[in-house]
């Protein structure tokens, strides 16, 4: 018996000891099981073996829109990168910092919509005028001697056009939807390509508008997680889908497709490890930790910076920081290093603009390079970039509050209450008796009502403040040597490199970053079960020394709670 | 009634009963010629219009993040259209247009102020308690400036337009996790209202017949909504049948392009304006702001839309205003004393109101101009910022002509009603049947009547 399944099965008995409301698989906080339901069955069944059935029972599809780079990547996967894209997609709905979780919950509002169109349209115009691709969707555009811009007044040429146009939009289908046309979608394509001949007059322009029909239909901008009737298991598609999106931020190519054997745990674990070894991961990874730590935000970073007092802002600076944090996690999943050396590893990735920003020397080449950060420095790993040390400050100062508020949040999980209302926040501006953020911020970490909540925060962001607002190091502020003593929950550390060495040791850290990878591969928050499961699995790895990014993704995707149960070869299901 | 001149002759509907245009239009297509230069008929725009201005009634947004200083913003005297109210230092920049603004102080949101800020602004806004889960917050319901657009929807080509200036924030919602998010860019504004498709007035530009092959894209969409929805999870159904109401809304938009051009007297196709993304600096807030608000009042004289709002600054936002030595939020928290730069900052706000006012004042409309057709409304999600107080909340309305709401007046409520009775005497003075709104406290069903002619 594997580790997982060990696991599960632990859960499974705590759970029906313990459980004595509605069982909710897997749904979160967003209830779709009517509580009817199941309030007469759990109570008779949850003891018996048959409890597995049950948490199964009542789950519906559901719908989970595509973000906007997934699209993209769905376009590319269908017809090549070469098929390029300048209108705006909808902007992602971001639930908890998260963008994963809003696309189980995203409303395709009014200006959605109007940008999906333009955007279908668009591509759409792109792809028809590719006369290259087109043949490759379909041969007929080859055999046919007439123009493809302009259609005669002949019958039988409009009949040739309305055929090959109609393969080549089928063509197109399979490759977007991954499936064939139904008889209505027939209906449908008839109909477009009719009236684009008709009204148009261009065989061209009537594909196009079949192709951007295709781009704007909800089987295109939504993935759809379905359940096989009988067993409750989630169908092959599902399970494809699930696992493609999860590692490597994109549809499921054809071998995980046709896969026939994802319901045992054999099949599961083959294409789990075919995805982790496929160049593919990265685009994957990047994702992930672009969700996880918000990194979209530094997008706007330059906007979000005065100008007049950092001379190494540019435009550029936000990307810089999102590629050299990127970079650096992707490294250590590719290399498979222990997740601890992220936060203390002295190197840094930069280009020029960082290198400004650091005071390193600049890489020799265009681009970026890694770069040795000397031992004498308080920039160490992850907590020492640009991305998190600046996102996390105000325009012109710095903010213990932020930084501290991301460690707790964002790296173990465990986020102060938010402000209580009607208190006075102010803090002293700085003087000659109060030069240093820790001077004006007595009050905060002295007074009891804010204490209790800040305290955490603040005495880890003090450690940060050897750098200022635009993570330049410094070592005084406004003329006086910084202190950078600090806490991490009531431990005692002093500056960032010895921080970053005991959160890299806090056990919280791993189960954290478990349970925020569960919500990102399933896009729903962890039952509380779920829960106990993931921090389980988290510090099963730490014990064994085997902790790295990749090895969490996979014990969370064997996991059930990500496949569903297993089905028993030979057995039973 | 006040239609362009050469359509003025017609100013009872020619047809009792609105004729369908698009059969008409299909008719024409499937003849020989598509350039035709389409006849306008009235009946098209006999819709709600005021009975008393021939226009129809408008309503915008204009919204800023992190409040005021309440206890120095408290304009004198009640004033009214003739003497209007005299501007304290931070109103100052409106004393140009005191005669067609009223200020209302004291008014209260009365929620549990859970969350800082989006308490504030779910509660004045919706009405009601922002739903808070753990991690996860949202809007329960619609806010304000929806439920004008629901009144008036299906009247003009966009149901409402959302606008953010300083960074994109929405702050109109359709329900829970349904935001919609704003347009940061004026270039993409004038693209969206102004581009492809448009008529101004006197422009007889042929019908592109790709706009057909658009709605007949949009309706093959619609036709996977039966195969689809059934099998969803009950939310799941709710979710798509949305995204096909939108699809609804867009061919509606597109049908009303081709058949019903705008007709106003005020309307006129507006210039390209700047491309937000190549304004950087201090001075990005002022210049994308006033390229919003000229696309605004023209958005509203073609009556493409009626409804808007404009974030300028979103809560918590922390945007690096000219002369300021650090970002607004942090300045509302940490400037000690009377916070002079808060006030600088509060004052350069009241600027970008009073030019936003003028944008609408710039627009004649019959007897009057655009803003007296308007109720502009102009708020924050807090009063003080430092110590997020729902109480004293700056709320200011413009516009309206004086017709259902007193003009020029400053009333301070003493005993700290809610803002949602502001919002039913704007609700009502724009027509709309509203008997009562919100929930728990922010319910009410009483609007101010003192500020009410």
């Amino acid at each position: 018996m594997t580790l997982t399944r060990l696991l599960w099965l632990v859960a499974s008995v705590l759970l029906a000891f313990s459980c004595r409301e509605p069982y909710q698989y897997s749904l979160g906080t967003e209830t779709t099981i009517p509580e009817r339901e199941l309030d007469s069955s759990v109570e008779s069944n949850i003891e018996s073996e048959e409890y597995s059935d049950l948490k199964w029972s009542s789950l519906s599809t559901r719908l989970i829109r595509l973000t906007a780079p997934q699209y993209i990547k769905r376009v590319h996967n269908a017809f090549g990168d070469q098929v390029q894209l300048t209108s705006k997609l909808p902007k992602d709905l971001v639930i908890e910092g998260s963008i994963a979780l809003g696309t189980s919950k995203s409303v395709s509002t009014d200006r959605d919509v109007e940008q999906l169109a333009l955007a279908a349209e668009e591509l759409a115009a792109s792809i028809s005028s590719n006369l290259s691709l087109i043949s490759s969707l379909h041969p007929c555009l080859s055999e046919l001697d007439s123009d493809y811009t302009s259609l005669s007044p002949s019958p039988q040429e409009r009949a040739a056009w309305f055929s090959c146009l109609s393969s080549v939009t089928e063509s197109a289908a399979q490759r977007l939807w991954g499936r064939e046309l139904d008889l209505k979608e027939w209906e449908q394509t008839y109909r477009i390509i009719g009236r684009g001949l008709d009204l148009l007059k261009s065989p061209q322009e009537a594909l196009t508008f079949a192709l951007s029909w295709l781009l704007q239909s909800p089987h295109f901008l939504y993935r759809v997680e379905g359940y096989e009737r009988d067993s409750m298991r989630p169908t092959s598609t599902t399970l494809a889908e699930r696992l493609s999106y999860f590692f490597h931020d994109s549809p499921p190519d054809s071998q995980l497709l046709s896969a026939d054997d994802l319901h045992h745990y054999e099949g599961w674990t083959r294409e789990v490890d075919r995805l982790l070894d496929s160049p593919q991961l990265e685009r994957g990874i990047r994702s992930i930790f672009n969700d996880l730590w918000a990194l979209w935000r530094l997008d706007r970073l330059h906007l979000n910076k005065d100008p007049e007092l950092f001379e190494h802002l540019s435009a550029q600076i936000g990307a810089s920081a999102k590629e050299e944090t990127l970079m650096s996690v992707w490294d250590s999943a590719e290399a498979q290093r222990p997740l601890s050396t992220l936060f203390t590893q002295r190197r840094a990735y930069i280009d020029r603009s960082l290198a400004a920003v650091y005071q390193l020397p600049a890489p020799s080449r265009e681009g970026f390079d890694w770069a040795r950060i000397s031992e004498d420095s308080q920039r160490v790993g992850i907590l020492g970039q640009l991305s998190f040390l600046a996102l996390n400050a105000h325009p012109t100062s710095t903010s213990s509050t932020l930084r501290g508020f991301f460690v707790l949040d964002k790296l173990l999980c465990v986020p102060p209450p938010p402000p209580p209302s009607g208190v006075d926040t102010s803090i002293p501006e700085p003087t000659p008796d109060r030069p240093t953020l820790r001077d004006r911020l007595e009050s905060h970490l002295s007074e009891p009502s804010c204490a209790g909540c800040h305290r955490p925060m603040d005495m880890i962001g003090l450690t940060f403040e050897g750098f200022d607002s635009l993570a330049q190091e410094r070592q005084e502020e406004r003329g006086v040597a910084l202190d950078l003593s600090g806490e991490l929950l009531g431990d005692t550390v002093y500056g960032p490199v010895e921080l970053a060495e005991k959160i890299a040791d806090d056990p919280r850290l791993a189960s954290c970053l478990t349970r925020r990878l569960f919500r990102y591969g399933r896009a729903l928050h962890e039952t509380a079960e779920e829960r106990v499961l993931m921090e389980r699995l988290a510090s099963e790895l730490k014990h064994e020394g085997e902790l790295s990014i990749k090895s969490l993704l996979r014990a969370i995707a064997l996991s059930e709670g990500f496949h569903g149960p297993y089905a028993e070869q030979g057995g039973r299901r | 009634m006040r239609f362009n001149s050469k359509r003025s002759r017609a100013a009872q509907p020619l047809l009792t009963k609105p004729m369908d245009r698009r059969t008409m239009l299909r008719g024409v297509l499937g003849g020989v010629s598509i350039g035709v230069g389409l006849p306008l008929l009235e009946a098209h725009y006999h819709r709600a219009h005021s009975q008393e201005t021939g226009f129809p009634n408008r309503f915008g947004l204009f919204y800023w993040g992190n409040g005021n200083l309440p206890d120095r913003w408290r304009p004198e005297g009640p004033g009214d259209a003739s003497s209007p109210w005299t501007p304290s230092e931070q109103l100052a920049p409106l004393s140009a247009w005191a005669d067609q603004v009223s200020v209302l102080t004291g008014m209260t949101v009365n929620v549990t102020n859970e969350l800082p800020h989006f308490s504030g602004l779910v509660g004045s806004l919706c009405a009601s308690p922002a739903i808070v889960n753990g991690e996860d917050y949202t809007f329960p319901a619609m806010s304000v400036d929806q439920v004008f657009a629901e009144a008036w929807r299906d009247q003009t080509r966009f149901r409402s337009l959302e606008l953010a200036v300083a960074e994109s924030y929405p702050i109109s919602y359709l329900g829970p996790h349904q935001p919609l998010q704003p347009e940061t860019s004026p270039l993409s504004l004038y693209q969206r209202v102004f581009g492809e498709g448009f008529r101004a007035p006197g422009e007889d530009v042929a019908i592109d017949p790709k706009m057909l092959l658009r709605r007949s894209v949009l309706d093959a969409v619609m036709s996977d909504q039966r195969s689809l929805i059934p099998k969803l999870g009950r939310s799941d159904q709710m979710r798509l049948e949305q995204h096909f109401e939108s699809i609804r809304s867009l061919e509606r938009r597109l049908a009303r392009l081709e058949e019903d051009p705008p007709n106003f007297e005020g309307c006129s196709r507006p210039s390209e304006p700047i491309d937000a993304n190549e304004t950087d600096g201090r001075e990005r807030l002022t210049k994308t702001h006033q390229a919003f608000a000229e696309l605004l009042a023209l958005a509203l004289a073609c009556d493409q839309t009626r409804v808007f709002t404009e974030v300028l600054t979103r809560p918590v936002g922390n945007y690096l205003f000219p002369h300021s030595s650090v970002g607004h939020h942090r300045l509302t928290h940490d400037e000690p004393g009377d916070q002079p730069e808060v006030k600088a900052v509060v004052i350069q706000i009241m600027e970008r109101f009073s030019e936003l006012i003028a944008a609408l004042h710039a627009i004649p409309e019959g007897e009057g101009t655009l803003l007296d057709h308007t109720y502009l409304v102009g708020t924050s999600e807090v009063s003080l910022g430092r110590s997020h107080s729902l109480e004293d909340l700056p709320f200011l309305i413009a516009g309206g002509g004086g017709r259902a709401l007193k003009s020029g007046v400053h009333y301070h409520s003493s005993g700290g009603e809610s803002t949602t009775s502001a919002w039913l005497s704007v609700m009502r003075a724009a027509g709309l049947r509203q008997a009562e709104w919100g929930v728990e406290g922010q319910r009410s069903a009483n609007s101010l009547g003192i500020i009410e002619v």
